[in-house]
């Protein structure tokens, strides 16, 4: 009923004031009856900000236990994204919710990377199902406030999955919680529907005129001559075909200050900087070290100009390592590497 | 409102205050890039005028002022024509110098220089056609001025999003969402935004939708002039394109607000209240307006497009995803700097590194073909070689230390396809170089130090 009555206006038996009044409103309860359906039904277990120092730790003594360093490691929202490296030869593992395999080690079903060059060293996989095992089983939460229906949980637990933890109110959400997105997609869409809504029936106004005869016509005709004019020339201001971001990108990139714990920091929001050796251009590392990245050149000219125009510390000073930190996506997987630029003496 | 216009006769002038607005921002903007950047060189293959005017900003500052009093005159409604296109001549040079000293085309300024040529061009048409048709020349004019305007615009935006799919085609996907959404954001940052970033970044085919989304609305722009209400939808999608531009990259584009404002909204219904005196010259019911409020109304656009454009100045806030400047924008380093030509004198100018490295634009070495070469941040010479479909950026370093081979050459190795034929061009490259050449005394003393 109230789907048709968004859809079908003019079919309304009202009348059309009483129409425009309340049909807008219908559409938006609709919309937003959608999203809390959706949202719900969507609902996953998450990895919430609170474990994060726990599964940190857990691969740091992975890596101490085998001698193997942690090259690189993320978090996500419903999964980790580790790397070790032994030499040229690295070992990426990905520790998911425990429901996804048969024989999960503690919280977590650990998949090892399917393009290895050689498999994970035995030591490897026994170490890290030895640190995962200590962490428990109350890592997953729901990425609701707690408040998970109670046929969720009972799916859950058929699934193997343990249940949601008993923790205080304030810790339940998540930091990668959809919550926000909701709400934005939940405007978007609000604002759309009264718009289009809004726009069915545009009420008489003073001021109108009748169109002159071949107006829409020269309009067509001097776009087609300007569209086909800027890809005879290329750019030529006003001319330009706007190819600028049609590349397809497969990677991202940000120069950040790394401190000793390996927290990171914002490289403007760190007033004093004193660094070993800080390259001029923006292509640091060069593409040779780090391998190809793709980055916004103005955002790393913008930080390496804040360090080179800032004053040196003068006491007080911590040694931050400042890194070029790459995604690459494949696929829908991201990977995470932290290539090294240079050390620099900081005061935040 | 007809079919085809939200706007009246009467309202008309507020489409031209919108565009005069555009220009004033994208004026200012682009003159204060090209001043505030510290060691810009421009691309060779910039022509000349362009260079010329990075090395004098004297002339380039006076004739963006020229061109800011022109928008004026031109949003007056006075002497439109002429006004108009002196704003778009001035706005062409600072728009090209600017992409000259950047090495780089920000998209955003096009869309101005579509705005105001579709105006310009439709004034005249409008002229032509007035003066065969019966009725008022003036509303003849400014209705081909405004579809004129439309009609550019959204043919900007087809090319932005037909050239995405041509070149990459469906590659275009979520990871260009993820590119932008992981570039841009502060990965310490823990409001709401931050939180929906992180989200996004795990929510491939929501990123698909916001690609596709992209795309789809750009393709769809030219549709803005089938009739008012796709103008003012499409304009809305444009404008929320944008908006979520701003929301998760904080990347400000004001021209495309004023644009929304002075194009799409229902302007007859905000102005035309009905007058309590009768205008005696008025044919019909609908031309009755109040002017007094009319007139307060326009003043108020007015004043709120110049504050946005001094805001978009003083603003330290990212205007332009292209813009590379090293320093924040400020309005009174126009004035505490300008004097003080020292920065672009000690710079390397390209005459003096097509001394040393006679490369010209065209030229073909190893089957490269050389595409553009500049000059980067540090002093080094990027050039761009293309063979087929393949390029390759090849940077050379000027080593003051090394008098026989005082050029380094480097180029990025990564890409497969031009692994084995960049060596090539490499040592091709390396003998038309390193030849011995008399260096002017100061060049050696600006590469002192020699770049990595």
């Amino acid at each position: 009923m109230l789907a048709r009555q968004c859809r079908e206006p003019n079919r309304s038996a009202m009348s059309p004031p009483q129409h425009r009044r309340w049909q807008p409103w219908l559409c938006v309860s609709l919309g937003v009856a959608i999203l809390t359906v959706g949202s719900v039904a969507g609902a996953a277990p998450v990895l919430p900000g609170s474990a994060t120092k726990r599964i940190e730790a857990a691969l740091e003594g992975t890596a101490k236990q085998t001698g193997l360093p942690l090259s690189s490691g993320k978090i996500q929202r419903d999964r980790v994204l580790a790397r070790w490296c032994d030499g040229p030869a690295c070992f990426d593992a990905t520790l998911t919710a425990p429901g996804t395999c048969s024989a999960p080690a503690g919280p977590f079903c650990v998949t090892w990377g399917q393009a290895l060059e050689a498999p994970a060293p035995q030591r490897l996989v026994t170490a890290l199902t030895a640190q995962l095992k200590t962490l428990g089983g109350s890592i997953w939460q729901q990425p609701s406030d707690g408040g998970v229906s109670k046929s969720l949980q009972r799916a859950l637990r058929q699934r193997g999955a343990p249940p949601p933890p008993k923790q205080p109110a304030a810790l339940r959400l998540p930091k990668t919680d959809a919550a926000p997105f909701q709400i934005l997609l939940g405007l978007g869409v609000l604002g759309a529907l009264a718009l289009a809504i809004g726009l069915r029936r545009p009420p008489q106004a003073p001021g109108s005129g009748p169109a002159p005869s071949g107006v829409r016509s020269f309009a067509l005709a001097s776009s087609v001559l300007f569209g086909v004019l800027s890809l005879g020339v290329h750019h030529a201001w006003p001319l330009f075909v706007m190819d600028v971001y049609s590349y397809a990108y497969t990677s991202a990139s940000q120069i950040i200050a790394l401190d000793p714990d390996g927290r990171v920091h914002n490289v403007r929001t760190i007033r004093q900087w004193r660094c070993d050796a800080l390259p001029e251009h923006d292509l640091i590392p060069s593409h040779e070290v780090c391998g190809h990245y793709d980055d916004i050149g103005s955002r790393d000219l913008f930080r390496l100009a804040h360090i080179r125009n800032a004053p040196a510390p003068s006491q007080g000073a911590r040694r931050f390592r400042l890194v070029r930190r790459v995604w690459r996506f494949e696929g829908t997987a991201i990977e995470q590497t932290d290539c090294p630029i240079t050390v620099c003496e900081v005061r935040p | 409102m007809s079919a085809l216009s939200p706007h009246g006769p009467h309202t008309r002038h507020i489409a031209r205050i919108a565009v005069a607005t555009m220009a004033c921002h994208d004026l200012v903007l682009l003159t204060n890039g090209v001043l505030g950047i510290p060691l810009g060189a421009p691309d060779w293959t910039s022509p000349a005028l362009y260079q010329w005017l990075a090395f004098h900003p004297h002339v380039l500052l006076a004739t963006s002022l020229v061109g800011l009093l022109a928008a004026g005159i031109f949003a007056a409604g006075r002497a439109p024509l002429r006004a108009g296109t002196v704003t778009l001549i001035a706005l062409h040079l600072a728009y090209e110098t600017f992409a000259g000293v950047m090495a780089t085309l920000p998209p955003e300024p096009i869309l101005t220089g579509a705005c105001l040529s579709g105006w310009l061009l439709g004034t005249v048409w409008g002229r032509g056609v007035a003066r065969r048709d019966v009725g008022d020349p003036r509303a003849v004019e400014q209705w081909f001025a405004e579809m004129g305007a439309v009609g550019l615009i959204g043919i900007t935006y087809f090319m932005a999003g037909a050239s995405k799919m041509i070149r990459s085609g469906l590659e275009w996907d979520h990871r260009v969402i993820w590119h932008l959404l992981q570039s841009l954001t502060d990965l310490t940052g823990n409001g709401p935004v931050d939180r929906l970033v992180a989200w996004l970044m795990t929510q491939p085919t929501i990123a698909v939708g916001l690609a596709a989304g992209t795309v789809l609305i750009q393709v769809a722009a030219p549709l803005m002039l089938v009739g008012r209400r796709t103008r003012q939808v499409l304009g809305t999608l444009l404008l929320a394109m944008h908006l979520s531009m701003l929301a998760l990259g904080t990347l400000v584009h004001v021209p495309i607000a004023a644009f929304a404002i002075g194009f799409l909204l229902p302007w007859p219904r905000l102005l035309g209240r009905p007058s309590t005196t009768a205008d005696p010259h008025a044919t019909a019911p609908q031309d009755v307006v109040d002017t007094q409020r009319r007139r307060a109304l326009t003043l108020q656009f007015a004043g709120v497009g110049g504050l946005l454009v001094v805001l978009a100045w003083a603003l330290p806030v990212d205007q332009w995803m292209a813009h590379r400047s090293t320093q924040p924008l400020k309005p009174w380093r126009l004035i505490r700097e300008l004097p003080d030509e020292s920065m672009r004198t000690e710079a390397l100018r390209p005459d003096e590194w097509r001394a040393i490295a006679p490369l010209k634009p065209g030229a073909a070495v190893a089957g490269w073909r050389l595409k553009s070469a500049g000059i980067g941040h540090a002093q080094e010479m990027v050039s761009l070689w293309r063979r087929g479909n393949v390029e390759l950026r090849v940077t050379v370093w000027l080593d003051a230390t090394d008098e026989a081979h005082p050029l380094r050459l480097s180029y990025d190795k990564t890409d497969p396809a031009a692994r084995a034929p960049g060596a090539k061009l490499l040592a091709a490259l390396e003998p038309i170089l390193n030849t011995p050449r008399q260096w002017p005394a100061r060049m050696k003393r600006a590469v002192a130090t020699p770049s990595p």
